[in-house]
């Protein structure tokens, strides 16, 4: 292995780590009490409650299930593709209640203390997206 | 494109496994329709209910051409202040969401031109 690969290895791991944390600490809060992210969701007026009723309950699951992909090799980068779809469908609707100037909170990290602007939330997303694009990078250059 | 090709197919496997505990999780919680009751109508489930209840009923949005453009409630009628002199049944009314002052306006004028059964959607079209 050169010096290179060897480092590359090393640093493979960090974006992986950031995507798991960072969905962990969304999904469980929202998991735990799906009724506030329902009502978050429906925050947005964009969804037909029965499908933000759908979501409540799934997307909390989705996110835990696909960090458990990130850990297993053959299925990262799967996890990793929805990942990065996930947060640019996020994205939208931040930049959709910004523009019609909804005054709501993201409900991103379910209902507890953390509830950052629509603005932070936007800029948060955006650096996830990138992280999933250095992981998605770090994974092309190993295969 | 292989990768991504193979990266697809296993998406869409790891979609189908968060079905079983998100379905699990709702399980749990047997009166979750009861949160649709509670909650905030959002515009479909109102224009579902106005449909029910008013099959006749149109829906004018008096916003402006560019709003409606963005984005309306499906089979929604612009209405400018210029063909307000149309002739209408019954007449639901949409707005924008903080104010409604455009949709009360034009309701109001409905109303003295004769058109009893006119409504404007409360918090507006989103």
């Amino acid at each position: 292995m050169s010096v290179s690969a060897g480092k590359l290895n090393r640093w493979r791991w960090v974006p992986l780590f950031i995507l798991g944390v960072v969905f962990i600490v969304a999904a469980v809060p929202k998991a735990l009490d799906p009724q506030a992210f329902f009502k978050a969701i429906q925050a947005y007026k964009i969804l037909p409650s029965e499908i933000a009723l759908f979501l409540a309950f799934y997307v909390p699951w989705l996110e835990l299930v696909l960090v458990a992909g990130l850990g297993l090799r053959a299925w990262r980068r799967a996890a990793l593709l929805i990942q990065g779809v996930m947060v640019l469908g996020f994205m939208g609707a931040i930049l959709s209640a910004i523009i019609r100037g909804l005054n709501i909170s993201c409900g991103c990290w379910g209902a507890g203390t953390f509830q950052p602007t629509l603005w932070m939330s936007l800029g948060i997303d955006a650096l996830l997206l990138v992280v999933v694009a250095w992981a998605w990078a770090n994974e092309r250059s190993v295969s | 494109m292989n990768n991504l090709l193979a990266g697809i197919r296993r998406g869409f496997v790891l979609l189908i496994l968060a079905l079983l505990p998100a379905w699990i999780s709702a399980a749990k919680h047997p009166h979750r329709s009861d949160w649709l009751k509670a909650a905030v109508p959002d515009p479909w489930s109102v224009g579902r209910s106005v449909a029910e209840s008013w099959g006749s009923a149109l829906w004018i949005d008096a916003r402006s051409p560019a709003d409606f453009a963005q984005g309306h409630y499906p089979g929604a009628t612009q209405l400018s202040d210029e063909t307000f002199e149309s002739q209408f049944g019954e007449v639901m009314r949409i707005c924008k969401p903080g104010g409604c002052e455009a949709s009360k306006s034009m309701a109001k004028r409905l109303r003295e031109a004769g058109f009893l059964e006119v409504y404007v959607l409360a918090e507006g079209w989103p």
